[in-house]
């Protein structure tokens, strides 16, 4: 069974990730990427600033959950706000079985990972049987359900209950060492950075070969036309269903690592409004676009630190009003994103630059006899093709 | 029909070429222009600039025999926790102002020498403190901390309020030997005999505000003296976060200690708006006295709904709420209202020293709001922190300092005697007052002797 899959879904999203890799880059595109990977790489060496690196960390770990919210989002079109809770139930898993069974990182990572796709699988099952506002709505609710639960597991005595109550839990170890390398984050930034990192990129990888296997073919036949994808025997259901649990997954790691950064958790730092600020970040930066959570986690953290520093003369509450005003600007003006936003203004620039320095058409040439060559097709309609072709492949089968 | 556009005459591309050099010439020479007036201008001030010039230098030469001790503090002055996080960015300009320029209440303390600043081992020290805003945010607070601890190399922190900021914020400043004062009181449960002893996990982390059985002990002896002494049933509607969670058990214990048979104990949640509900379930109990803690904005909208109920026979009580605060709403009710500040109140107070500094906090431009108190809790604890640098000769050495100010004894603004206890906890009594229509009797109660039975830990 095992190798059946591998046959069907293994193999093929491989050759995708290889194809991708092969894939020439334009020039614009290496020296993006290559800055990216640059920056992100020697960030600690760069910014010599504590606070700015331990933001870095954090809003790395929400990245991680942000990938999986963009895979939920991007793949089926369903926007979450439950994945604060999410987070949390990973942030739970790794602090409770620190505590009562003195469990270390690397022990709890896969627990607090399968409990949070486990606990996305039961929310999605009821949740994902209604849509848009609605499913919004659900996620809220079932966020601010976790945050009462953990607040009062344990009634009038709930902060020596399992979750603390209120008041929380303490992770007072640090991440177990590696190869010998430690990650106390108390001790030294830069390694629990890289962990991080390291977690980041695992991540972004694991999304693309989601993304470009069979599977993720499927999630975005169903988000594109989910009646035709019925009709042509997708159990649309269920894939929604798996797609909530799979980036339910992402958050468990995501809510593990934030739980041995912080070293405390609490029941209000996975309410609602964080979830909403998840969400944010994903709107912001672009779901469909490699870069685009990762961008929005980028926005979210430090825009209201670089404010906090370039906008001295401004008192704390006009710097959150500015703050406000350019998340409600770019969300108006860039409706898919940042990402893909300053794609498409390179693209009409580059399109209005072609045609500003083309010599106008002599006396002798024909009207159309200079037809622009077609523009490439855009992402994702081809997408839309593939995934409509590949709807009748699966449903075939 | 064609689409051609102005640009793709050629005739009007070379316009717009020379058009845009025009411009960009023309801005180069009002740069230039600029520069000429700006240089005219700094020649015809030069003898005035050099002489100002040579103040700075004379400045710096005495500024230079200046050592300055760095102190952090993260507060929120923006988000939801702003209205009371104001109150630390408010006390600690005030204390730097007061230490580096030899205000008369420092030279009275006998901290400040005549022309500002202190002395540490002969030699003279001045403050230098450091602001940020956590904007309410946990990972933004951790951020700030571990800036200052790392990178400004801090050697104090006030930071960390409410609890869950206060926790995290510690992991940073412990292990930097950072010494940490913040006024949760539910610090108090990690703040163990065994984590604050020599190499201890919280030696450095000091609890600005009294115990929590002391605080409410002393809070529940003014409101029944005040409200109503024969008064016998009490129900409190208590705010369900990490500090009403552990407050709730300690005002029930200190009511019961005061005479009163306490029902119930409702917990309301932090978005809660309609109140009727709770304060109906409160007047089945057919209480003379309901509380409700500890949010004043909440309390000031909540209230009105209770007299509306007549959820109490006797009275209500509102903790956090400052008389002032209460005069500007002017709330009215036939019934006695208490409320107690955090630790004393600037509408109506009866210590001199806290009326007079009061005055300076206002003088200094900060505005009284319904928190303003709060200022309190970190206000006196600079003068001890001084006081012990002074005693153990040295602020560098954390372990000395520590020492050092488990012995300060501070005639302070909140109390006089004030001290840090072993536990690294202060004690102090705390202000009640009491509205009947609109004029207010005030008691400082001192906190009991003895802890009420069943207090964790006695």
């Amino acid at each position: 069974m095992i190798a059946d899959i591998w046959d069907t879904h293994g193999r093929s999203a491989t050759r995708r990730i290889v194809r991708l890799a092969r894939q020439e880059l334009t020039p614009a595109q290496t020296i993006i990427w290559t800055a990216v990977v640059v920056v992100i790489v020697l960030f600690p060496v760069l910014v010599s600033s504590s606070r700015f690196l331990d933001v870095a960390i954090t809003y790395g770990i929400f990245a991680i959950c942000l990938y999986g919210l963009g895979f939920l989002y991007g793949q089926t079109n369903y926007l979450s706000i439950a994945h604060s809770a999410l987070l949390g139930v990973g942030a739970y898993t790794a602090a409770i079985l620190f505590i009562q069974a003195g469990l270390g990182f690397w022990a709890v990572l896969p627990l607090a990972a399968l409990l949070a796709m486990a606990a996305a699988l039961l929310l999605g099952y009821p949740a994902l049987r209604v849509s848009g506002y609605h499913f919004v709505i659900v996620t809220f609710a079932a966020c601010e359900l976790f945050v009462l639960a953990t607040r009062n597991l344990g009634g009038a005595e709930a902060r020596k209950g399992l979750t603390g109550g209120a008041q929380g839990l303490d992770v007072t170890e640090p991440v177990g060492q590696i190869f010998g390398q430690s990650f106390d984050i108390n001790l030294e930034l830069a390694p629990f950075y890289y962990l991080v990192i390291a977690f980041l990129f695992v991540t972004l990888i694991v999304t693309q070969i989601l993304v470009l296997s069979p599977l993720g073919r499927t999630f975005r036949a169903i988000r594109e036309n989910e009646p035709l994808a019925r009709s042509v025997g997708i159990r649309a259901n269920w894939y929604k269903i798996l797609a909530f649990g799979i980036s339910g997954l992402f958050a468990g790691v995501a809510g593990a690592l934030f739980s041995y950064k912080l070293g405390h958790i609490a029941p209000d730092l996975f309410n609602s409004f964080e979830g909403v600020e998840l969400a944010l970040m994903v709107l912001l930066g672009g779901s469909r676009r490699l870069m685009g959570p990762l961008v929005g986690a980028i926005i979210v953290g430090f825009l209201p630190e670089i404010l906090d520093v370039i906008g001295i003369g401004l008192t704390p509450f006009q710097r959150q009003i500015v703050f406000g005003a350019m998340l409600i600007a770019v969300i108006i003006l860039l409706p898919h994103g940042l990402v893909q936003g300053v794609a498409d203004l390179y693209g009409l620039a580059k399109r209005s630059l072609a045609a500003y320095l083309r010599p106008p058409p002599g006396p002798g040439d024909g009207e159309g006899s200079e037809v622009d060559p077609p523009e490439p097709a855009d992402d994702e309609a081809a997408e839309a093709d593939e995934a409509e072709q590949e709807a009748e492949r699966v449903g075939g089968s | 029909m064609t689409n051609t556009r102005w640009t793709d005459l050629p005739g009007k591309r070379v316009l717009l070429l020379l058009l845009s050099s025009v411009v960009m010439v023309a801005m180069i020479f009002a740069a230039c222009g600029d520069d000429e007036e700006q240089e005219q201008q700094a020649a015809a001030e030069a003898p005035a600039e050099q002489q100002e010039q040579q103040q700075q230098a004379m400045q710096q030469e005495e500024e230079e025999e200046v050592i300055w001790i760095d102190i952090g503090v993260v507060a929120p002055s923006s988000g939801s926790y702003e209205v009371f996080g104001h109150t630390y960015e408010a006390s600690g300009k005030l204390v730097e102002h007061e230490i580096n320029t030899g205000a008369q209440y420092c030279i009275d303390q006998g901290v400040c020498e005549e022309g500002g600043g202190f002395l540490i081992d002969g030699k003279l020290h001045k403050l230098r403190i450091h602001f940020r805003d956590d904007r309410s945010d946990i990972n933004a607070h951790v951020a700030a901390v571990r800036e200052l601890v790392r990178d400004v190399g801090i050697v104090a922190c006030m930071c960390g309020t409410p609890h869950d900021f206060a926790i995290a914020s510690a992991k940073v400043t412990q292990p930097a030997k950072v010494l940490h004062f913040s006024g949760s009181s539910t610090l108090e449960e990690i703040l163990t005999e065994e984590a604050t002893a020599p190499g201890g996990e919280n030696r450095y982390l000091f609890q600005t505000e009294t115990r929590e059985w002391q605080r409410s002990g002393s809070v529940m002896k003014g409101a029944v003296d005040l409200i109503d002494p024969d008064s016998e049933v009490s129900v409190i509607l208590m705010l369900n976060d990490a500090t009403g969670q552990f407050l709730g058990p300690y005002f029930k214990r200190a009511l019961e200690a005061n005479g009163q048979t306490v029902p119930d104990i409702i917990y309301w949640d932090p978005e809660t708006t309609d109140f009727s509900p709770l304060f109906s379930r409160a007047k089945g109990h057919d209480p003379d006295i309901v509380l409700f803690l500890y949010d004043p904005d909440r309390a000031i909208q909540a209230i009105p709904q209770a007299l509306e109920i007549g959820a109490a026979k006797s009275g209500y009580f509102m903790f956090g709420i400052d008389p002032g605060e209460y005069k500007k709403r002017e709330l009215q009710s036939d019934l006695p209202v208490g409320m107690a500040c955090v630790p004393i109140c600037w509408g109506a107070t009866d210590r001199e020293q806290a009326a007079a500094y009061w005055v300076r906090y206002e003088e200094f431009g900060n505005e009284l709001r319904s928190f303003s108190s709060v200022s309190l809790l970190t206000y006196d604890d600079y003068y001890m922190l001084i006081k012990a640098y002074q005693a153990a000769g040295t602020f560098t050495d954390a372990d000395a300092v520590v020492d050092a100010l488990l012995e300060v004894r501070h005639d302070g603004v909140i109390a006089d005697g004030f001290y840090f206890d072993s536990r690294h906890i202060v004690a102090h009594g705390t202000e009640v007052c009491v509205s009947r229509q609109l004029e207010f009797e005030c008691q400082f109660t001192p906190p009991p002797d003895e802890p009420p039975p069943g207090t964790p830990g006695f």
